[in-house]
C-alpha cells in the first residue's frame, strides 16, 4: 500500500496546513484528505506543486509498504 | 443550471408517486366490491392483492430515491440497494402474475382468454422492469464507485 508521508515533510519544512493548501491551490479538506491516506488518487499537477512547494521529490512524500 | 433542473425533477417525481399512491390505495379497496359478483375473477384477486402491496412498497422505495434527487446527491449507494430493492420487488411481482396465471388457467376453463392474456402480459411486463432495475443498479453502482474515486482524487 501506498503511504503519504506529507505530516513528517510538512513538520521538515515548518509549514502548516492552512499556508501548504494556499500554496499548492487546493482545499484544506482535500489536504486533509490526502495526509489522512483518504484519498483514492492524486493529480500530477498536485504532487508538482507539492513538490515545488515543500522543494522535494515525491519519493519524500510517497512511500510503498507491503500489506501484511 | 443542471443541479436547479435535477431538483424539480425530484419533486415532481414525488408529487406524482404520491397521488398514485392515494389514488392506488382506494382502487385496491372497493375492487372487490366492484367484482362481487364474478367469483372467477375474484379467485384471482388473492394474489392481485399481494401485488398490490408490493406495488405500494416499489413507489415507497422511489419515493426514498426522489428525496436524494431534491437533495442534488443521486450517486449513492443507499440508491443502488434501492434499485435492487426495488427490482427484486419487480420479479416478486412478475412471479406472482405468473401464479395468478396458472390459476387462471387452471380453474377457469381457459374461457377468460384475454384475461389470461393480460396476465401474461403483466407477468412479462414486470419481469422486463425487474431486468431494467437489476441492470440500472449495477449502472448506478458503477457511477458511484467513479464519483467517489474522482471524489477522492486530489
Amino acid at each position: 500500500m501506498i503511504i503519504v508521508n506529507l505530516d513528517v515533510m510538512m513538520a521538515k519544512r515548518k509549514i502548516s496546513s492552512n499556508e501548504l493548501a494556499d500554496k499548492v491551490g487546493i482545499t484544506q479538506a482535500n489536504l486533509s484528505i490526502l495526509k489522512t491516506g483518504k484519498g483514492k488518487a492524486i493529480r500530477f499537477s498536485t504532487l508538482e506543486k507539492i513538490c515545488e512547494v515543500l522543494d522535494c521529490k515525491p519519493g519524500d512524500i510517497l512511500d510503498y509498504q507491503k500489506e501484511k | 443550471m443542471f443541479p436547479i433542473e435535477m431538483n424539480k425533477m425530484g419533486k415532481i417525481l414525488k408529487t406524482i408517486v404520491i397521488i398514485g399512491i392515494v389514488f392506488a390505495i382506494p382502487c385496491i379497496l372497493l375492487v372487490p366490491f366492484l367484482l362481487s359478483n364474478n367469483y372467477s375473477v375474484l379467485y384471482s384477486m388473492i394474489i392481485v392483492y399481494p401485488n398490490g402491496g408490493l406495488m405500494v412498497a416499489i413507489a415507497f422505495q422511489f419515493l426514498k430515491m426522489f428525496d436524494s434527487l431534491e437533495k442534488n446527491n443521486p450517486f449513492t449507494k443507499e440508491n443502488v440497494k434501492i434499485l435492487q430493492k426495488t427490482g427484486r420487488l419487480s420479479f416478486g411481482m412478475s412471479l406472482l402474475w405468473l401464479m395468478d396465471l396458472f390459476i387462471m388457467i387452471a380453474l377457469i376453463h381457459n374461457t377468460y382468454i384475454n384475461y389470461i392474456l393480460v396476465l401474461l402480459f403483466l407477468f412479462i411486463l414486470f419481469f422486463g422492469v425487474g431486468i431494467a432495475l437489476w441492470t440500472l443498479s449495477l449502472l448506478l453502482q458503477q457511477a458511484t464507485e467513479y464519483k467517489e474515486e474522482n471524489d477522492l482524487t486530489i
